[in-house]
């Protein structure tokens, strides 16, 4: 590369730090994509410098292709396993359904189906394009629900994890204290309880807060059911929303959720 | 109750809805099995055909909904009413992986995609397209992912059994049972 500019340098130099970076093993190979990297590449160089001249060309090819030979040789089987063995050693035996085998590398077989299992979608993802495209010109005369109820939450007030835990509080006064001899260690305690808010809500349209405190009677039953509440939160499973300030907090499945979940 | 007023009373009723009504709901309300129904709801969308009519009834997800002819989506989209965005090329791939192998965990989503599929996935689930399941009984109990009856009205499918069949030697691939 002659007398280029640096800023002409700077979307090549892009490039190969990220080629570096993938050789070094410093970035994740599943992060990047190649075809992203290069079309941002590309952008940048109309953006500069127009219509590149060969030599830049050159040199940009260069790059790109150094980019992809990086992210192929951390993502593919090293090259001895690519002929089946290696040499001087035989190829280990890989376990059924696994990608690796017994030395942790792609085995032949599992990269091959790994490669047709993700071939046979291809033509799932057409069909889903096609009528992606064809029903976004029907206009549906009920409006999706997930709509309503976004616009819904807007009237309410918004709620946050004061709130919650000023419910919470409430809820502890009238729950008994236990005297603990030990620290229960079920680990499904928390899976147990997220099942318990789920049948709460079920069949309703939604549950007040307090409902779903109305069976653990032990302290610890009640933080257990609203940390669970808070799980389900995180997950998107359920939206809490208050209509007004100090009013009744409700509890609902998220739209899209299990309550239109029947398929 | 006359076949004319059971016509109109089940035309009112998926005019209404706020989302698709199945038969079985129709039935419950009007007290008519659904196989009735589904020849009545027959008759209103041929009665729609012959007068050429601007709108249609449709069988989505589980349910009836009123929607407009496709032919009219430019007259429509005039009103200024929001027209949804397509769906990015690796959305509708992740979105396909989900709807063919579901209830499936992200390792598994990223294993066969190839890529990250966190981002997406969030998108997915802003879109109400896809919601957790479930919790699957492995280390660290990961979540598991579904394709919601949101995906089903987006794509304008019955239910997934419409999902076009994959290619050949798929099942095999994909674990299905019986199907060596």
């Amino acid at each position: 590369m002659k007398d280029a500019p640096s800023e002409r340098l700077q979307p090549i130099r892009a490039l190969e730090e990220l080629t570096r970076g993938l050789e070094k093993g410093e970035v994740d190979p599943s992060s990047v994509s190649a075809l992203n990297a290069l079309r941002e590449a590309m952008h940048e160089i109309e953006r500069v410098i127009g219509k590149p001249d060969l030599d830049y060309v050159g040199d940009f090819l260069s790059a790109a292709s150094d980019v992809i030979k990086a992210k192929a040789e951390k993502l593919l089987p090293p090259e001895e396993y690519q002929n089946g063995e290696i040499e001087g050693e035989p190829e280990p035996e890989s376990e059924e359904g696994s990608l690796y085998d017994a030395e942790g590398e792609w085995s032949n077989e599992a990269l091959l189906t790994h490669l047709m299992e993700y071939r046979v979608f291809q033509d799932a993802v057409e069909e889903l394009a096609r009528r992606d495209a064809a029903w976004r010109d029907v206009f549906p005369r009920s409006r999706p629900v997930e709509i309503d109820r976004l616009e819904t939450s807007v009237v309410s007030t918004e709620i946050e994890l004061e709130d919650l835990l000023s419910a919470l509080k409430d809820i502890l006064k009238d729950a008994p204290r236990e005297e603990f001899s030990h620290v229960p260690q079920d680990e499904l305690f928390l899976e147990k309880s997220m099942d318990h808010i789920r049948s709460c809500i079920r069949g309703k349209d939604e549950v007040a807060f307090g409902e779903l405190f109305q069976k653990p009677v032990t302290r610890s039953g009640v933080i257990g059911v609203f940390l669970a509440l808070l799980e389900l939160i995180r997950l998107r499973e359920i939206i809490v929303r208050q209509d007004r300030h100090f009013g009744e907090i409700m509890i609902a499945f998220a739209p899209g959720g299990e309550a239109d979940g029947v398929q | 109750m006359e076949y004319s007023e059971a016509k109109a009373i089940i035309e009112a009723l998926i005019f209404a809805s706020p989302s698709p009504i199945s038969p079985k709901r129709i039935g419950e309300i009007i007290s008519l099995d659904s196989r009735t129904i589904e020849s009545i709801v027959r008759d209103i969308q041929d009665k729609y055909k012959r007068e050429k009519s601007g709108i249609q009834i449709i069988f989505v997800a589980g349910g009836y909904e009123m929607t407009t002819r496709p032919e009219l989506a430019d007259y429509v989209s005039r009103l200024n009413i929001e027209v949804r965005q397509s769906l990015s090329r690796p959305a509708l791939e992740t979105l396909a992986i989900i709807a063919y192998r579901q209830p499936i965990t992200k390792p598994e989503l990223e294993s066969i995609r190839g890529v990250r599929v966190d981002s997406v996935l969030n998108t997915l689930m802003e879109r109400r397209l896809v919601r957790v399941s479930g919790r699957k009984k492995a280390p660290g109990r990961p979540a598991l992912y579904s394709t919601t009856s949101a995906f089903l009205r987006w794509f304008g499918l019955a239910s997934l059994d419409e999902l076009p069949p994959l290619s050949e030697d798929s099942d095999s691939l994909l674990g299905i049972p019986g199907s060596d």
